[in-house]
């Protein structure tokens, strides 16, 4: 009795073991800024997905119902100001498509390097991850729809994130406001550098910005285009907060995404579509078409 | 335990995992509950590692991390090595723990809990080189850890429904 006692203790003992030294090894190789699906995790992620797709369709649908036809408080006065805002973006698209237009002249008299465009896939946030500690969504569209790994995810207030696992119908994106998803930044009014990764409280904060810069509350950050990740020139978010300690040669800085990720539903993936054409001839074939 | 009560019971475990880890991504995001997460995997396996002593705990541990990963970027790896730390701890303080009454669970939960965010905390610490992550996470840890605490000793009663014991009884296998 006491020696099938022993024996069923060494052999529970032996199990947590070896179990753990597996686990343990798998967190070593495990890479937590992107994740390649297996079939089994594809197989759980298909099945349950569109559970989580329907629910969130089902709630945008109670939340228009409710807004459209019972909420219609201030609808007029809140047409009127939507029409005029859109006559001045309309007149602000026109002066920056000139902008565009001289822009690209310049490029090509300057012979600028190869330019690589986007597809766009519009996508629907259906649910969030299970854990505290990684920020994460899940969107409605996958392999399928043309989704890569590593592909920027934003809208039109700005970064969102990357999309860090991808199955057939199914994607989720690792978000900015994760300590593992680290953007290039720049402070788009000193042309200062920095690395911006998630904080707490749906803030980021900016690293390695040297203390002497001259940065100020407000003072906005896009994307620098260094890292492979992101284009350049994308809004991540606005300074929140500095603070300079009495030592160290950085400051560190606190920013509010530009995103709002309490109300997000609707993303854009972009999924980069290398241009193998010279860029000058394509430069100059447009100048030719515009002069035409 | 039979083999075939373990297995049954641990399919009606992975079912309401399941349901729950739904509930926690799209039910409570739809009711607007951004900033709290119901880590009910962890009330589970604590579930399990109070009343069982199994040689295959381990193995059901790794298969419901498993099921759980399709709804969490954690990955079977954090959750796995953080469930069997701790209960190893449980199974070696098991004659010293007496739950006896609801108020006892919950005290009981909240300490494996801590541990439990302890050790996940300092492996993802470790991994991205910054320990401040330690003390920004611990503060949104505590309200939720003391809501799943406050619900444990119920929870508990549904999960020996599943793995058909007497909740009284306080015998061990």
């Amino acid at each position: 009795m006491n020696n099938d006692r022993v024996q069923i203790s060494k052999a529970k003992l032996a199990t947590n073991i070896i179990v753990l030294l597996i686990a343990l090894y798998g967190l070593a190789k495990k890479d937590f800024t992107t994740a390649r699906i297996s079939f089994f995790e594809q197989m759980v992620i298909e099945t349950f997905a569109p559970v989580q797709e329907g629910t969130t369709l089902l709630k945008g649908k109670i939340t228009t119902f409710f807004d459209n036809y019972i909420f219609i408080v201030n609808t007029r006065k809140e047409n009127t100001t939507l029409r005029k805002q859109i006559k001045d973006l309309e007149e602000q698209i026109f002066k920056l498509g000139e902008t565009d237009k001289e822009n690209k002249r310049l490029k090509a008299l300057l012979r600028f390097g190869e330019e690589v465009s986007f597809n766009k896939i519009l996508s629907q946030v259906i649910a969030r991850n299970a854990s505290s500690y990684f920020k994460v969504l899940r969107i409605n569209k996958g392999s399928r729809d043309g989704i890569k790994l590593k592909s920027p995810v934003v809208t039109a207030d700005g970064l969102v994130g990357y999309i860090y696992r991808v199955s057939k119908n199914y994607s989720d994106i690792l978000t900015i406001l994760d300590p593992y998803n680290r953007v290039d930044g720049l402070i788009t009014r000193t042309r200062t550098h920095g690395i911006v990764e998630g904080f707490k409280n749906f803030t980021c904060r900016m690293k390695y910005v040297i203390r002497t810069e001259p940065i100020v509350k407000g003072d906005i950050i896009t994307t620098a285009g260094l890292g492979n990740i992101y284009p350049k020139g994308i809004k991540v978010g606005r300074i929140k907060r500095i603070e300079k300690e009495s030592y160290g040669i950085t400051q560190f800085v606190v920013l509010a995404p530009t995103v709002d990720f309490h109300r997000l539903e609707e993303v854009v993936v972009l999924i980069k579509e290398e241009n193998k054409i010279d860029s000058n001839e394509k430069m100059s074939d447009d100048l030719e078409r515009e002069k035409m | 335990m039979k083999f075939g009560q373990i297995t049954i019971s641990l399919v009606w475990t992975i079912l309401l995992l399941l349901a729950l880890d739904f509930f926690s991504t799209t039910i409570s995001l739809a009711f607007g509950i951004q900033h709290f997460h119901f880590a009910f995997e962890v009330l589970i396996i604590l579930y399990l590692g109070f009343r069982f002593d199994f040689w295959v705990l381990p193995i059901i541990i790794v298969i419901l991390m498993f099921f759980h990963s399709a709804f969490s970027t954690d990955g079977w790896q954090l959750g796995t090595t953080a469930g069997i730390l701790i209960c190893m701890i449980l199974g070696v303080l098991r004659d010293l723990i007496h739950i006896s009454s609801k108020v006892s669970t919950m005290i009981v939960v909240q300490l494996a809990q801590i541990g439990w965010f302890v050790v996940i905390a300092t492996i993802i610490s470790m991994k991205i080189d910054d320990f401040s992550l330690l003390q920004s996470r611990f503060l949104s840890f505590i309200p939720e850890s003391i809501l799943m605490s406050l619900i444990a000793p119920y929870f508990f009663v549904l999960l020996e429904r599943i793995w058909d014991r007497n909740y009284s009884d306080g015998t061990q296998n």
